[in-house]
């Protein structure tokens, strides 16, 4: 696994190693450049003095130079200073007496230019050389009257070498290696320390709130966490993660809620069943009939809850198949009310207000299904003093239906948990066969079809009123929807209100059947 | 001992109200909330077996009010809610009891016998009057180790008496507590049951337990009147 931490000190070594040894060998190089350069200066400055020494006297050259002159001087180191004078037929002039008559040599320079090269001295160590080659000055015989060192010297110029060892100064050179070496491991190990330190102190905020998302457990969805004094590179994590938080706890509450309703409304059937089955066990052989053809009726309506659920999770999941055909909404509805009013003479007044020629091109067991539990619901839960009121009319975008009857207590939170699978708002639990799937259900099929659906509390009138507005044709914008005659060939056929589940296997595409909770 | 169920789901309401009147209690029936604190505010109830979510009124509701208005029968609350939350807010408004659904129908029978004898200040289950003695919970009677076979409305009469021993029952309260409404009660007949009882109740030439109170009812006591 990754780890920040050791990225980041991998990557920062990776980067300073380099540039410590490459500053530790430049520095190095340049200190023995600048070392080297005064070595070869100095020489230089010998070379022209034992130059200097050098006289031409009549036939005869003199070499007025002692070696000891330069014992003792920077150049000298002892046994490792050499020099070696000779003339142009490479006759020996004058030699250091550690060479013994050897020649010093070194590569030629161009005549009348001090050379200097390194080279290998006679005694095996290494060394710089310098080489000059040069007319020596004439002198005369009234200026030098003593002998000279060669009489009778071919004319022509005088070639001097000089060898000095360098291992005096390659013996620091070598300790300000070994210094450089130890300061930049020192100055690495220090950076090292330093960047843990440091990605380590940088890393605080993030191993926090690394924390304080690991303490977060199902239990506790409602914390949160700290987005103030997070900085400024976190505030956005810290930031989606309370929003993620926040998504989370929600779908956990409904996911909590919907079994808790779930559990509850299948419990009251169960109790039936078991409750009758116990009863009847010690009823007389007559009674257990009876008993047997409740139980089977309970089992029927628990069968309808459990095919109401899986059609709202298929709607959910878009494995809902739907059947597009050409819907006359307005007569539909109208025909839809006038079967719920023949069926129910005592319940609140519905009114139905729905022109002719709504074409709507739609899924005609999904909207039977959508219309039937809007204005069932309604029914069901409007006092018989309230009225209820069905109405279709065009818009530019296509069909509104709006069903709107009088509630009591209702308030603008009821208005988004109504949508919920089991919702039944506290006090107005009606007897009878609603589980409370039916507006879920509207919501999950108005989503397969493409409708909008959307709830308005009219406090002024105290009435609930839920809009669906269902495009022309389903896919295509409203106002591309080509304007069409009405058809009364076209109008489809109205259903019973058998409850039946629409099967996205099985539904058949032109005459699907009504769904209803 | 009366009982009233109150419970919309018809099919669960018929069934615990037979079942409790075969195991001898006389049993009411409400299917909603409004009818049920009508029930409770003009009966006098052992003990009310009341569902939670109820068309009208909301169980727990009837139940605060029911208590507001001095309704002192023991409650047992019977819900499909089973989370500490809704037990906590269910007893906290004033319930005795709680029975989750779905249950077995023998255990709703204890928790109401347990309620009933909870109601009258018993503990046990047997109840022992001189050497008579009345099983609560078989529904069985003996006297001087004899077994006494009751029909169940004498047992009920019996057992009531039992339960306010020494304390004169009125024919009213009898009637109260032992018939429901589905009963036909004529106006003789808790006098016609309390001389048919004393007659099952006289074996081997015991002294007589039932004593008439003049003006006052009938009182179960090993002592005279």
């Amino acid at each position: 696994m990754k780890s920040i931490r050791r990225e980041l000190t991998l990557r920062v070594v990776t980067r300073v190693l380099p540039l410590i040894v490459l500053g530790c060998v430049l520095s190095y190089f340049l200190v023995r450049a600048v070392v080297y350069r005064e070595f070869d200066t100095a020489l230089r400055h010998e070379m022209q003095v034992l130059a200097s020494a050098a006289e031409r006297i009549g036939d005869g050259v003199d070499f007025d130079f002692a070696v000891e002159r330069v014992q003792g001087t920077a150049i000298d180191s002892g046994l490792d200073y050499f020099f070696d004078a000779r003339l142009s037929d490479g006759s020996l002039l004058k030699q250091s007496p550690l060479l013994k008559g050897a020649r010093l040599d070194m590569p030629k320079g161009r005549p009348g230019q001090i050379t200097v090269a390194p080279i290998m001295l006679p005694n095996g160590r290494q060394g710089r050389g310098c080489e000059y080659t040069f007319e020596p000055r004439v002198v005369t015989l009234t200026e030098h009257p003593g002998p000279v060192d060669r009489p009778n010297a071919p004319t022509g110029p005088v070639s001097i070498v000089i060898g000095a060892s360098t291992s005096d100064l390659d013996r620091p050179l070598a300790a300000l290696a070994l210094t450089e070496v130890l300061v930049g491991a020192g100055l690495l190990g220090a950076t090292l320390l330093a960047l843990l330190s440091s990605v380590r102190a940088g890393l605080v905020p993030l191993s926090s709130l690394a924390h304080e998302v690991t303490d977060i457990q199902p239990a506790n969805l409602a914390a949160r966490v700290s987005e103030h004094g997070q900085p400024q590179e976190l505030v956005p994590i810290a930031s989606r993660l309370n929003a993620l938080l926040a998504r989370l706890e929600a779908a956990f509450a409904r996911e909590k809620q919907f079994a808790s309703n779930a559990a509850h409304e299948l419990r009251t059937p169960v109790a039936e069943v078991r409750t009758m089955a116990e009863v009847a066990a010690d009823a007389p052989a007559h009674d257990m009939r009876t008993t047997l053809l409740e139980i089977a009726s309970v089992a029927a309506e628990m069968q309808g809850t459990i095919d109401t659920l899986l059609t709202i999770a298929r709607a959910n999941s878009g494995q809902l198949a739907i059947a597009i055909s050409e819907v006359d909404l307005g007569t539909y509805l109208r025909e839809l009310c006038a079967r719920r009013i023949a069926a129910r003479p005592g319940a609140a007044p519905l009114t139905c207000e729905a022109p002719d020629d709504l074409l709507v091109e739609t899924d005609l067991a999904a909207i039977a299904s959508i219309l039937g539990n809007l204005i069932d619901n309604a029914l069901a839960y409007t006092p018989s003093q309230g009225r209820i009121l069905a109405r279709a009319i065009a818009t530019p975008t296509g069909v509104e239906v709006c069903v709107r009857n009088h509630v009591a207590d209702f308030t603008h939170d009821d208005l988004e948990a109504m949508f919920e699978p089991f919702w039944r708002k506290r006090g107005t639990f009606i007897a009878g066969s609603h589980s409370g799937l039916g507006l879920a259900l509207v919501r999950a099929l108005c989503e397969v079809i493409g409708a909008q659906i959307r709830a308005e509390l009219l406090p002024a009138t105290s009435e609930l009123a839920v809009f669906i507005t269902l495009p022309r044709r389903p896919g295509l914008p409203a106002e591309d929807a080509p304007a069409r005659e009405p058809s009364s060939a076209s109008l489809p056929p109205t259903r019973p209100s058998a409850p039946a589940a629409l099967d996205s296997a099985s539904a058949p595409p032109s005459r699907p059947t009504p769904l209803r909770t | 001992m009366r009982v009233l169920v109150v419970e919309d789901s018809a099919r669960l309401r018929e069934a615990v109200q037979t079942g409790l009147q075969r195991q001898g209690f006389a049993v009411d029936a409400a299917a909603d909330g409004r009818q049920g604190l009508l029930c409770a505010r003009t009966t006098e109830y052992d003990v009310i077996v009341l569902d939670i979510m109820l068309p009208e009124m909301d169980g727990l509701d009837l139940l605060t009010e029911a208590r507001a208005k001095g309704v002192d029968a023991m409650v047992l609350l019977l819900t499909a809610r089973d989370a500490v939350e809704d037990r906590v807010k269910g007893l906290q408004a004033g319930a005795d009891d709680y029975l989750v659904k779905p249950f077995s129908f023998d255990e709703l029978v204890a928790r109401v016998q347990a309620l009933a004898r909870r109601k009258h200040g018993a503990r046990s289950t047997t109840i022992r009057v001189d050497d008579l003695e009345v099983d609560a919970t078989a529904k069985k009677v003996k006297r001087g180790g004899i077994d006494i076979d009751l029909k169940p409305r004498e047992y009920a009469i019996l057992e009531y008496l039992a339960h306010r021993i020494n304390r004169p029952v009125s024919r009213s309260e009898l009637e109260e507590h032992v018939y429901d409404e589905e009963s036909q009660v004529r106006s003789n007949a808790i006098d016609s049951a309390i001389c048919n009882l004393r007659a099952r109740l006289n074996v081997a030439s015991c002294r007589p337990l039932i004593h008439t109170r003049r003006g006052l009812g009938y009182v179960l006591s090993e002592q005279g009147p």
